[in-house]
């Protein structure tokens, strides 16, 4: 059931602060920090939070910052929200928990559980329709718990998180097949998640919250290309150096040059700092570098030349970055930005 | 140091019972349960307390709720009120009851003058009685398990379209079920045992008002070996109980 754009502008005092829009049949991916306001805005969304300013779906007011229009009750919203957890009724079958919604939409008993079967078809778990949450495993719950978000026919799905806690096989399998699903969906989808996978892979608009509100808001692309927090190029597998409040440096930590001592040739891009941590990353060692100025940077090197250098945790070191290795870029116009941390 | 103190507790709590058991006249135990008076009043403390936890479910789940779910102003006041026939001494109780319900109570006057209805020294006074010390063992466990069980799937079953009825029904009530037995049994034996307010209130009359422990108090002034009988009676069905609820008491964490 297609339910046309999504507009939102709500406060969750203390919690979130988000303002947005997203076409019908978008996937955004919303990314953060741990405490950022993801849970929160998609509770909002939902009306769990109550009445929190303006929510529109096509031109159905969910919500309404003005006082002559009263808030949509939750129930009467058309979403499906895929908890954080499952949250599956403990005490219903897998079936009954697929059936539980459309039951409550107005199907008989009989349709609610044949709807609910054929979702759990697709989610390729019909041989589990009798099972008890307790005896699935985790995959296999999250696939329940995303069967009965959409049995409803939602107008916008929220998914909160779905692949956290699985296995990296097990997220394979089942990001194969929401993407399926997301592909025929003809609503708005937010969709909460940590991995930059999901946002690349399931996304096609990126909306980063930082502390609450939104520190970026665009295509995939846009957001990974030219990130304007650190959470977020971290996830991208980039550094990100705010060179002036609104200029940005970005730059792969593989063109990122380590040396003992102060280099010569490049007069701007470097910094000084102490070695935090070394790790394996891929065929090469990342090291990660606290500079004197604050920058939590990331080099890759062979490690070769860790050994050549006697890098260790603590070893004070220069990283330099040739002027033609990064890439120059300002927020767009209007976006909120706060500096990387 | 502490381990005397502590063999001396356990002595003082089992020694009681061992004697009991000892001192129940075995040989003639089914004989004794087959008296008339015996009868009326086991008939009588099996209807009573049935009726108990009846009524406890039916007023006490609904309280338990709003107790659990509902933020009101003086939810806590409320919960201190519900919760004080807990400590209360039962005889106090069964004064309070006539003070409302009696002929010339509060209540029990208006409901003379208007209706002819008289509830002190009947079967119904007795299950009042019962209720007014049952209700909050039975508020209290379903009240903790509605807690514990969260508001969380309050919201999955309103995102799901459900209305408060419906989730009542369809979740909160199947997720709770478990406190709501332990609380039935908490309060059925409450109530079975109930001698304090029911003798004040409800008067000690055989075949009306006449329960098994008011028996055992009226036959140890007459058979002490019918009341040792009766007292057998009631310590199985409190074992029984125990047994139904061990897994939540005895389970050493």
């Amino acid at each position: 059931m297609a339910g046309g754009p999504l507009d939102v502008d709500v406060t969750v005092p203390g919690r979130v602060r988000a303002a947005f829009s997203a076409q019908p049949g978008e996937v955004v991916a919303v990314l953060g920090p741990n405490g950022a306001g993801k849970s929160t805005l998609l509770h909002a969304v939902a009306g769990l939070h109550g009445p929190v300013g303006d929510i529109r779906v096509g031109d159905q007011r969910w919500d309404g910052a003005a006082r002559t229009t009263r808030a949509l009750r939750v129930r009467d919203r058309r979403i499906g929200l895929a908890f954080q957890g499952q949250l599956l009724f403990p005490h219903l079958s897998a079936l009954e928990n697929v059936a539980f919604g459309p039951r409550r939409r107005g199907a008989s008993r009989a349709a609610a559980r044949r709807l609910a079967a054929r979702w759990l078809d697709r989610f390729e778990i019909g041989d589990l329709a009798h099972r008890r949450p307790h005896e699935l495993s985790g995959g296999q719950a999250q696939r329940v718990a995303l069967a009965r978000a959409l049995a409803v026919e939602p107008e916008v799905l929220l998914l909160d998180e779905p692949f956290a806690g699985l296995d990296v096989g097990v997220a394979l399998g089942l990001r194969r097949v929401l993407a399926q699903h997301l592909r025929d969906f003809s609503g708005v989808t937010l969709l909460v998640t940590h991995d930059a996978l999901d946002a690349a892979t399931l996304a096609d608009r990126v909306l980063v919250l930082d502390r609450g509100v939104i520190a970026q808001y665009g295509t995939t692309a846009e957001v990974s290309a030219q990130p304007l927090t650190e959470h977020v190029a971290r996830l991208a597998g980039l550094n990100v150096v705010q060179e002036t409040p609104t200029r940005f440096v970005a730059f792969s930590p593989s063109v990122v040059t380590v040396a003992l001592a102060e280099p010569t040739d490049s007069p701007r891009l470097r910094w000084h700092g102490v070695v935090s941590t070394v790790t394996r990353h891929g065929s090469a060692l990342r090291i990660a570098v606290a500079t004197d100025e604050g920058l939590d940077l990331l080099a890759d090197l062979t490690p070769e030349a860790v050994a050549e250098l006697e890098i260790a945790d603590g070893a004070p070191v220069w990283l330099a970055v040739k002027a033609t290795a990064v890439r120059r870029y300002s927020p767009p116009p209007g976006a909120a930005v706060s500096p990387p941390r | 140091m502490l381990v005397l103190p502590a063999v001396l507790a356990v002595a003082f709590l089992v020694v009681p019972l061992v004697a009991l058991v000892a001192g129940t006249p075995w040989e003639d135990f089914w004989d004794r349960l087959r008296t008339e008076a015996v009868r009326d009043a086991l008939a009588l403390s099996a209807i009573t307390s049935l009726a108990t936890v009846g009524l406890c479910v039916l007023i006490g789940t609904p309280l338990s709720w709003v107790l659990a779910r509902v933020v009101f102003p003086g939810r806590a006041l409320v919960r201190a009120l519900v919760v004080v026939p807990l400590v209360l001494p039962p005889v106090v109780a069964g004064v309070a009851l006539v003070a409302a319900l009696g002929r010339t109570g509060l209540i029990g006057s208006w409901l003379d003058e208007s209706f002819g209805y008289r509830i002190p020294y009947t079967t119904a006074a007795v299950i009042i009685a019962h209720t007014f010390v049952a209700l909050p063992f039975y508020v209290l466990a379903v009240e903790g398990v509605l807690r514990s069980n969260g508001a969380r799937w309050d919201d999955v079953a309103a995102t799901l379209g459900a209305g408060r009825w419906t989730t009542f029904r369809r979740v909160t009530l199947p997720l709770a079920l478990p406190g709501l037995i332990a609380g039935c049994a908490l309060a059925w034996a409450r109530s079975l045992g109930e001698f304090g307010a029911t003798i004040t209130f409800a008067g000690n009359y055989p075949g009306t008002t006449q329960t098994l422990p008011s028996l055992i108090y009226s036959e140890l002034q007459g058979d002490v070996e019918v009341a040792r009988t009766i007292s057998m009676v009631l310590l199985l069905a409190s074992v029984l109980v125990l047994a139904g609820l061990r897994d939540r008491w005895l389970r050493v964490p």
